[in-house]
């Protein structure tokens, strides 16, 4: 009986059990074709909402275009009825297919911008279709817009009343699984990295464009699918669909709902249909109250009230326990020995900005197996070479050649997925993710399996699982192994320059260019993570190494290399660099004996 | 010739007013890197409440200027207090949610007070208008104009010559270090609203006899400053005043050609063909990203 109690109390369902709860105690005193017809609307709203929490609620970008997907399914399927006398079977589709290919055509150019340009722009490709909708009044009926379209008809069943309403909740159902299937996958966790770092993002490999293409074609798909059911289910369409209060809606729908969720984006539709509902008697006032209510949500509620919900579970029936399974060890990635050729090849490589000269005619050579060691003073070119080498700088000249093949103006996830990983002189690590999480997700480029395989998964996604028995494989051999279900952001500074590390090897890379790696690390953090980049090392991992702390390098490195206005002045051992003049005038300086240890000292 | 006069007049006096909004969202802005979609609301609040008091004080609109900027002043007080500062530690789209939610309550107070029909104010100075030469010059164009010059000038003298402006430059260059040296960054957040709010109930009072002010009219002047500062470039303040004049240049020549709708439209595609070729505005953003 316990158990029965733990099991509704847990996940989403209690949340949904009050829903179904209060939703009964709201809609018993109501006569039967008003209670369906607002029960429609809650559906139509949620499925518009689900669509958004793709876009808003898991990459994280401020799209103001949802209602405009919206908009252009209600007119596609309009027209389609209106003009061709199609049904539903033929308007649903076409209305989802116009939303999803709108989606794509703006995609391009829009998705590249950040943040609050992202958003009026999409606000900008939304005023425009409203502006045409009004406008082209033989086409679209303009202001009055068009009457008559008939109710939904899917081979050749009428669906209206109540078998309308399921057939839109059973919409809903699908597309609320196909979210709770992304969002408890490696594709969720990718996601979750997308919207708290992108620096983050680009160290796990992760690929953020293409998550959030994705994204904006399935937010906008599902928006284009509720615009139709929703002229079915009114029977008009005016430039009303595309009004600016539809987004509204839809973002009262996520936020106040609960980001991200499927349970968010029901809660959230029951909300913005039935409150103005609630409201009828203050008349007038009606909107008013809404305004207040999403103000007073927006301040006391800020996890949703789905996020709300589960704190007072939490509260009534403790905490959930983590009751995953430690994964078990799997070791990943291929032999890096099997071949002999230098994994990366500088060929004269120059790089002027603007008239500065970054890097000048550097050609390098880096084995298999070898720390490699790059020093030289502030705005020597140090990072602008890690940047040339994976691909975020182009080179003005020269040939940037990794295992062999010429990579010199590819795009850094190109680079990337040839085997070269890098870390940041910050730390860049998702915060509020577990130790094995933050890993796990960076071996999403490295496993079988897409989006497809993803939604199907049902209940239990495998990827994820093995990616985190990866992962804790990983870790281990990082000395992290006992910190897996730790949060990343609790570790200190040593243990998060080695979970970074972790991350960078989970990609099985080839080459790995680590900046700064022992900045801010105490002696004996320094020495552990010497110790594990030399086991790396006899595995055949090649690594580039920048760092100030000469010390720390030079008793690493096999090879160094000292930069100077971009040139390279002294290249071999670390003792022939450090005793190098070139290096010493440049970099170390004469008579500074704390760069410069005596013979025999280490 | 003079049919291109007239048509700059006209739109030079539409263009103060987006500058006044344009410029109270860009104030807010550079103090809390909030967007504040409320900013169209108080357009309308400040032009309704012309609307309420130009029969009950029989004086040009011009002296019920200190009013009404005095009345939505109190209200982007309200707004920071209610709807910003709670949310301060806040992702920002919990601001924009809680400004939108400000502004809904802000439009249907108006609505529920007044009803939906447009209203109009009295005239600033004077009703009709000069001739100069062949032209016919309203008496409300040039008032509209002036009367947002001069509070531009003193918004320029506030941010230039006084404390408060150095401090609010400060803060909106770097919050960090602006707190760091003792600027009391909160008192400066709610001055900002505050200022923000006159700014849009000037503008109000000076469209409202002009054009026909209805309610529904805020996310029209919010749509346009925050064009006007994207274009002008993010976190400029001279910047948005410009981008508000070429907002309302361009609306008022294709208006003239193609009708407003076909303007209205054409904004928004000059806007988007802005962002393709210089994703950062026209002029730059005015503090880089930092890493």
């Amino acid at each position: 009986m316990t158990r029965l109690v733990f099991w509704f109390a847990d996940g989403i369902r209690l949340p949904l059990i009050f829903a179904a709860g209060a939703l009964i105690a709201f809609m018993l005193p109501l006569e039967a074709p008003y209670a369906i017809r607002l029960l429609t609307q809650v559906a139509i709203y949620a499925l518009l909402g689900i669509g958004y929490q793709f876009i808003f609620g898991l990459a994280g970008a401020f799209s103001l275009a949802q209602g405009a997907f919206f908009g252009i399914g209600a007119y596609v399927a309009a027209l389609a009825t209106l003009q061709w006398d199609w049904t539903g079977s033929l308007t649903l589709p076409a209305a989802i297919l116009a939303a999803v290919l709108f989606a794509a055509v703006v995609a391009a150019p829009v998705l590249r911008l950040s943040t609050h340009y992202f958003a009026l722009a999409t606000l900008g490709i939304a005023q425009v279709l409203l502006v045409l909708a009004i406008g082209c009044v033989d086409l679209t009926g303009g202001s009055n817009g068009l009457a008559g379209i008939r109710t939904l008809m899917v081979a050749g069943i009428e669906l209206d009343g109540w078998t309308g309403m399921a057939t839109v909740w059973a919409l809903v159902g699908l597309a609320g699984l196909a979210l709770y299937q992304v969002r408890g996958s490696l594709l969720g966790l990718a996601f979750d990295v997308v919207r708290t770092d992108p620096y983050a993002a680009i160290a796990a490999g992760i690929p953020a464009a293409r998550l959030r293409f994705w994204a904006f074609l399935a937010s906008a798909g599902l928006a284009g699918l509720a615009g139709a059911l929703q002229v079915h289910s009114i029977g008009v369409v005016s430039p009303e669909v595309l009004d600016f209060d539809i987004m509204v809606r839809c973002l009262v729908i996520c936020v106040v709902g609960g980001i991200a969720r499927t349970s968010g984006a029901i809660a959230g539709a029951f909300l913005v249909v039935l409150a103005p509902e609630l409201f009828h008697a203050l008349e007038g006032y009606r909107l008013l109250a809404f305004g207040a209510l999403l103000l007073a949500a927006i301040l006391f509620f800020p996890e949703g009230i789905i996020g709300t919900m589960e704190a007072l579970r939490a509260r009534w029936f403790g905490r959930r326990r983590f009751t995953q399974k430690l994964p078990t060890l799997r070791a990943p990635g291929r032999s890096l020995l099997a071949t002999t050729r230098p994994v990366l090849n500088l060929e004269r490589v120059s790089k002027n900005f603007g008239g500065v000269v970054a890097l000048e005619n550097v050609t390098l050579k880096v084995p298999r197996g070898e720390i490699f060691g790059l020093i030289g003073p502030n705005g020597s070119g140090k990072s602008t070479l890690v940047n040339v080498v994976t691909g975020l700088v182009v080179p003005d000249e020269g040939r940037v050649i990794v295992s062999g093949e010429d990579m010199t103006g590819r795009a850094p996830a190109k680079v990337a997925a040839r085997g070269v990983a890098r870390t940041f002189q910050t730390v860049h690590l998702h915060p509020a993710l577990s130790v094995l999480d933050n890993v796990a997700v960076a071996r999403i480029g490295d496993l079988p399996g897409g989006l497809f395989g993803t939604l199907l998964a049902i209940g239990s996604e495998r990827r994820l699982r093995r990616a985190r028995s990866e992962a804790v494989a990983i870790l281990d051999a990082l000395g992290l192994g006992g910190e897996v279900l730790r949060t990343a952001g609790s570790l200190p500074p040593g243990a998060q320059r080695r979970l970074e590390l972790a991350r960078a090897l989970a990609r099985n890379p080839e080459m790995v260019l680590l900046d700064e790696p022992a900045a801010g690390l105490s002696e004996p953090e320094q020495t552990y993570l010497a110790e594990r980049l030399r086991v790396l090392k006899t595995r055949g991992l090649a690594m580039i190494i920048v760092d100030h702390n000469l010390g720390f390098l030079l008793r690493l490195a096999d090879r160094v290399a000292c930069l100077d206005q971009g040139r390279v002045v002294a290249i071999g051992t670390p003792d022939q660099v450090r005793r190098d003049p070139a290096v010493i005038a440049a970099y170390i300086g004469p008579g500074n004996p704390a760069y410069r240890p005596p013979e025999g000292a280490r | 010739m003079t049919d291109l006069l007239q048509l700059i007049l006209s739109a030079l006096s539409l263009g103060s007013t987006y500058a006044l909004v344009a410029l109270g969202f860009v104030l807010v802005l550079n103090a809390t890197n909030a967007v504040n979609f409320a900013q169209g609301e108080m357009v309308v609040a400040g032009g309704f409440l012309a609307v309420a008091l130009s029969p009950l004080i029989d004086l040009p609109g011009v002296a019920l200027l200190p009013l009404v900027m005095l009345g939505t002043a109190a209200l982007g007080l309200l707004l920071s207090l209610a709807a910003y500062l709670p949310l301060r530690t806040r992702p920002p789209t919990a601001v924009f949610i809680s400004t939108i939610a400000f502004g809904i309550i802000v439009q249907n107070a108006v609505l529920a007070l007044s009803g939906p029909e447009p209203a109009t104010a009295s005239a600033l100075v004077a009703a009709g208008s000069t001739r100069l030469g062949e032209m016919a010059i309203g008496w409300q164009s040039l008032s509209m104009i002036a009367t947002a010059a001069v509070l531009v000038a003193l918004m320029h003298l506030l941010l230039e010559r006084t404390q408060l402006g150095r401090r609010l430059r400060a803060s909106a260059q770097d919050p960090e270090i602006a707190r760091a040296s003792g600027i009391p960054v909160v008192r400066l957040i709610v001055v900002a609203f505050a200022l923000a709010g006159a700014l849009a109930g000037a503008a109000g009072l000076l469209v409202a006899n002009q054009f026909f002010l209805s309610p529904a009219d805020g996310a029209n002047y919010m749509l346009k400053a925050y064009i006007a500062v994207v274009i002008g470039g993010w976190g400029r303040v001279w910047g948005a005043v410009l981008g508000a004049l070429l907002i309302a240049l361009f609306e008022s020549f294709v208006a003239s050609l193609a009708g407003h709708l076909a303007a209205d439209a054409l904004l928004y595609v000059a806007l988007l063909a802005v962002l393709l070729l210089r994703p950062t505005g026209i002029l730059g953003e005015a503090v880089g990203r930092r890493a």
